[in-house]
């Protein structure tokens, strides 16, 4: 399956370069670039392959180089960035998530486009009349603009519509709450042998990542850190609650498992044994190359804010970039119409994020979750950008640290989040 | 105790069965423990190996399996399409030939001139390498990192090779050894005008076989295992190695199936037994004389 | 160390022309060595002192910070503690398992049994030796899932009724670590300590024996005293070892729940490689060697009043 989707890119982009190349190739613009891209699977070599050679019909002269850094999640691909550069690697351009621009542009590393998108304010009008503000703005930092958005994700709640048949239940509103969502849970969990320990889970939090779950903390009215990213806000009684309110859902309503990273939550979800689980649209190419397509989404339940998460990623240049014009052209280039069209996949490419183009959204009603339009339409409602602060891994870290204790259920939410206070003042500063 | 006092009494109220069964019983009981260790030893890997050539979603399951169910090679498939696994076991195979040959050639000189020449310095010079081995690679992660970066060999091969091109412990290993050769097959070399390298090359070393294979099983598994060397001197996917390359299976947000990862699992550890049952004889024969030795 | 062995008397200017060209030579044999040895130890362990002295992350230019560093580890890093005492606790638990079970299955295998089983003894317990940590920590990952894990499953049969969260809590965690270990390495300890019985002769048996020693008064008045030199060279590298555990709880937990088990060379990749503050990664660093060599010069300064010498 996976060498057809290849050759189906390859070739399409074959029949890319009969039709466009000889109108639109741009002779001017060559060299070398040098292109960070987070990944270490073959799978994901060969999908930026297929971007690299859509670029080249356009740029036949430009030499993409592509360097995959492995990562556990953003902050792990983050740094395996910075030890790249710090090695001495001397990129171009850097295919990057919220979390990391400004940890890059506080550094320096990262170029804006300010002065770019002025000289090309024509050509690129069409793009920002299709995005949502809200995703272009994600990328200014300080009033200056470091990249355009790409792709996105925000959270939504994932439900196995097979195990809400099961338990007779219908779909929950768009405008349900907290209160309605634990009853679902509750509903949705199954200990048949009454041992204590469920066999399904109404709802899974997860691998414990800080992303998956802060949208109970937004929707509490709160956040972990100031509107300015320049303070941390843990020991704030609203994020208190949400954060106890998860721990609750493990070792008191005894709907979900504890966090771990062992737990394969996409193949639990499709066997049934997760009812539901939080995640914005990177499980459904998953589920559909599993052919499983018993599932649909709603949007994060409300406390009573129904606000979620989201984060967006784009293509960052480097300030030490040789090439800036080539780079410049890269970013240009992804947030056209055709890359943009890969990101809602097809048959045998179900890519799995949600374009930054509200019109390529649109075409997301070809696959499963039926409720798609809660993807690109949550962004009408209460939407808080993923708290990134310059220090983002180090916040991570020790966020997730406690919280740790917290699922361990050998720390009060408490003293967690007041020591972990204590750790964050110097991390979260401006 | 009481419990103790009390078997004491309660076999000490039958004598016959005291005179006989114990005495059998005791002959079987330390096989008992050791077949029931080896079990618990071996488990895991069987378990691994029933995930690798099993069905995907047969693999993680309660109760546990302990063969492969449908068995077929579709892990194996997926673990080559999720990550260039042949690159990884190229480049740890290559990195790994390259350390051993160059530790063999190392260790040997220097434990050869430790062991039969003298010089000024001597001691202290094998008094400092002996005590390097407290030194524990991991504190000079940090400046070697540096060092690697001036050099222009961060993401080479090299910058994993270079350093452990050397061994105080295979210094050491082999020197010991070195010396329980009888001088006096040198001195009728010497006599009959043989240099000090002939006397190495023709003479030592063809002594040395047992040592030198040990020194290079031991190098060549260690470094087809290093992880965190790797993990921080290599960044790019196509120069990684099997183990580093082996925790990359494990996805992003640590999703992962088992049924790929055992096979790599089962990749990456089945070249390292091959050469550890073809040579266990040398290996367990040494690290038997090593023990004694110290 | 070799006594070197006596110069002649009178020395010859023969004599001396070969004691130089000898000398010559030895330079050329240990050159190698000795130039590794300088760029990638000794090297590096001077840069690290350079750089502890420094606030650097590696992509803008280092700031001199004089002893912040030192401050921070001596008074300032309210982490530093736990993080010693879990990787010290670790490593005493490590080493005295890992010594025991050795020494145990050591003497059940040294006896009389057929020879093919004794092979297949030794070579299923000392197989995940050559194992790499981290294939090793994957694998046991697995095994010890609390809800899927066979570790639990076969537990639970045992009445073991109570779901065990290995990898998740701060109790149980540690010891999935030491079990991980113990699995990994006890092989190689039961073959060093098998070296080391196969070196006692047996007439010190034969001649307890005929004066009615029991076989326990024999293992504790004749094999752990012979055992001693062995039991010393075991613990002086277990010791070095154990306090550098990183692959196992790396994968196993990540460090965690808190900082449970994180294990010191882990929080040095994780202040260098994770948070790019050089300097105190490399303050850290030394800390860890300065606290081996004292432990190695207190092991082998005891040594002599228990170890036992043939």
């Amino acid at each position: 399956m996976f060498m057809k989707r290849i050759t189906l890119l390859a070739f399409l982009a074959a029949v890319l370069l009969l039709v466009i190349a000889p109108l639109n190739a741009q002779d001017d613009i060559s060299g070398e670039v040098k292109f960070i891209y987070w990944g270490s699977t073959v799978e994901q070599a060969a999908q930026w392959q297929t971007f690299v050679d859509l670029f080249n019909v356009e740029y036949p002269n430009v030499n993409v180089t592509l360097i995959g850094v492995p990562g556990d999640n953003w902050s792990g691909y983050l740094n395996g960035t910075a030890t790249l550069i710090a090695g001495g690697e001397q990129p171009d351009l850097i295919w990057v998530a919220t979390e990391g621009v400004r940890f890059l542009a506080g550094l320096g590393l990262l170029r804006p486009f300010d002065d770019l998108i002025e000289r090309d304010a024509e050509e690129l009008q069409e793009f920002f009349d299709d995005v949502e503000p809200a995703l272009l703005d994600s990328f200014v930092v300080d009033g200056q603009t470091y990249m355009f958005p790409y792709s996105w994700n925000n959270m939504v709640v994932h439900i196995n519509t097979a195990r809400l048949a099961e338990a007779g239940l219908e779909m929950p509103p768009s405008d349900w709450t907290r209160d309605e969502f634990l009853d679902y849970a509750k509903a949705l969990t199954v200990d048949a042998d009454g041992d204590g320990t469920p066999e399904k889970y109404g709802f899974s939090i997860g691998y414990g990542g800080m992303f998956t779950m802060l949208p109970f903390v937004l929707a509490n009215g709160t956040n972990v850190v100031s509107d300015d990213f320049c303070s941390p806000n843990v020991t704030d009684p609203k994020v208190i609650e949400a954060l106890q309110f998860l721990h609750d859902l493990v070792y008191v309503h005894k709907v979900s498992p504890a966090p771990s990273n062992t737990m394969d939550v996409f193949e639990a979800f499709r066997n049934g044994d997760v009812a539901m689980f939080g995640a914005g649209r990177w499980p459904v190419g998953n589920m559909i190359a599993n052919d499983f397509t018993d599932f649909d989404i709603q949007l994060w339940p409300g406390n009573p804010d129904q606000t979620t998460i989201f984060g967006v990623d784009g293509f960052g240049i480097f300030t030490t970039s040789q090439n800036p014009e080539a780079a410049w052209a890269w970013a240009k280039f992804m947030t056209g119409q055709i890359p943009q069209e890969t990101l809602v996949g097809g048959p045998e490419n179900p890519l799995s994020n949600i374009p930054a183009r509200r019109s390529t959204a649109e075409m997301l009603s070809q696959f499963p979750p039926a409720n798609y339009g809660m993807f690109y339409g949550s962004l009408q409602g209460n939407m808080v950008l993923v708290p990134s602060p310059a220090r983002f891994n180090e916040m991570e870290s020790i966020f997730v640290r406690y919280a740790g204790l917290i699922f361990a259920d050998e720390m009060s939410v408490e003293d967690a989040m007041a020591a972990a206070e204590l750790e964050l003042d110097s991390v979260v500063s401006c | 105790m009481s419990t103790l006092a009390e078997q004491r009494t309660t076999t000490l109220e039958t004598p016959i069965q005291r005179a006989r069964k114990p005495f059998q019983f005791r002959r079987v009981l330390p096989l008992l423990i050791l077949g029931f260790g080896s079990l618990l030893m071996i488990a895991p890997f069987v378990w691994i190996i029933q995930a690798a050539f099993g069905e995907t979603s047969k693999a993680f399951v309660i109760p546990p399996l302990w063969f492969p169910v449908n068995p077929s090679l579709d892990n194996f498939i997926s673990a080559f399409e999720q990550v260039p696994f042949q690159l990884f076991t190229w480049n740890t195979l290559k990195i790994a030939t390259i350390v051993t040959i160059g530790q063999l050639i190392t260790c040997s000189l220097a434990a050869y001139a430790f062991a039969r020449l003298q010089f000024r310095g001597k001691n202290i010079v094998f008094f400092l390498l002996l005590s390097s081995l407290m030194i524990p690679s991991q504190v000079t992660l940090v400046p070697t990192f540096i060092i690697m970066r001036q050099l222009g060999l961060y993401n080479t091969h090299a910058s994993l090779i270079l350093p452990a091109l050397i061994s105080p412990f295979g210094v050491f290993l082999l020197r010991q050894y070195f010396l329980t050769i009888p001088a006096e097959l040198e001195d009728a070399a010497r006599v009959d005008g043989a240099s000090v390298f002939t006397i190495y090359l023709r003479i030592i070393l063809p002594l040395s076989g047992p040592v030198l294979t040990t020194l290079a099983i031991l190098t060549f598994v260690a470094q087809w295992n290093s992880y965190i060397g790797p993990l921080i001197y290599i960044n790019k996917i196509e120069l990684q190695v099997i183990t580093v390359g082996l925790t990359l299976m494990r996805g992003r947000f640590g999703a992962g199936a088992l049924g790929p990862i055992a096979a790599g699992i089962f990749m990456a550890v089945v070249p390292v037994l091959i050469v550890f049952l073809l040579l266990q004889r040398y290996i367990i024969k040494s690290i038997v004389t090593t023990g004694i030795k110290t | 160390m070799q006594a070197a062995p006596s110069a002649p008397s009178a020395p010859s200017v023969t004599y001396n022309v070969l004691k130089r060209r000898e000398a010559m030579i030895a330079y050329l044999f240990i050159a190698p060595t000795l130039v590794g040895f300088l760029l990638f130890v000794v090297g590096p362990m001077i840069i690290g002192i350079g750089i502890s002295f420094f606030k650097w992350n590696l992509l803008t230019p280092p700031v001199f910070v004089g002893l912040d560093n030192y401050t921070r580890l001596f008074s300032g890093d309210p982490r530093l503690g736990t993080i010693y005492s879990t990787t010290v606790r670790l490593a005493i638990q490590v080493i005295i398992c890992n010594i025991g079970f050795g020494l145990f299955f050591a003497v059940l295998l040294d006896r009389k049994m057929p020879n093919f089983l004794r092979n297949f003894f030794r070579l299923s317990y000392f197989f995940p030796f050559v194992v790499s940590g981290a294939a090793v920590a994957i694998i046991w990952t697995f095994l010890f899932n609390k809800d899927l894990g066979p570790l639990n499953y076969y537990l639970g049969l045992l009445g073991v009724n109570e779901r065990i969260n290995w990898l998740l809590s701060s109790d149980w965690s540690p010891i999935a670590i030491i079990i991980t270990d113990v699995w990994k390495n006890v092989g190689f300890y039961i073959l060093v300590f098998l070296g080391g019985l196969q070196g006692i002769s047996r007439d010190f048996y034969e001649a307890a024996e005929v004066d009615g020693a029991t076989g326990w008064q024999q293992f504790r008045s004749i094999t752990v005293p012979l055992l001693t030199p062995t039991i010393l060279f075991l613990l002086v590298i277990s010791v070095i070892g154990a306090l550098q555990i990183f692959d196992q709880p790396n994968i196993l937990t990540g460090g965690g729940p808190g900082d449970a088990t994180r294990t010191i060379v882990m929080y040095i990749y994780e202040q260098g490689f994770k948070f790019f503050d050089m300097g105190y990664a490399s303050t850290l660093a030394l800390s860890l060697f300065v606290i081996i060599l004292i432990l190695t010069v207190i092991q082998f300064r005891l040594s002599r009043s228990w170890v036992f010498y043939q």
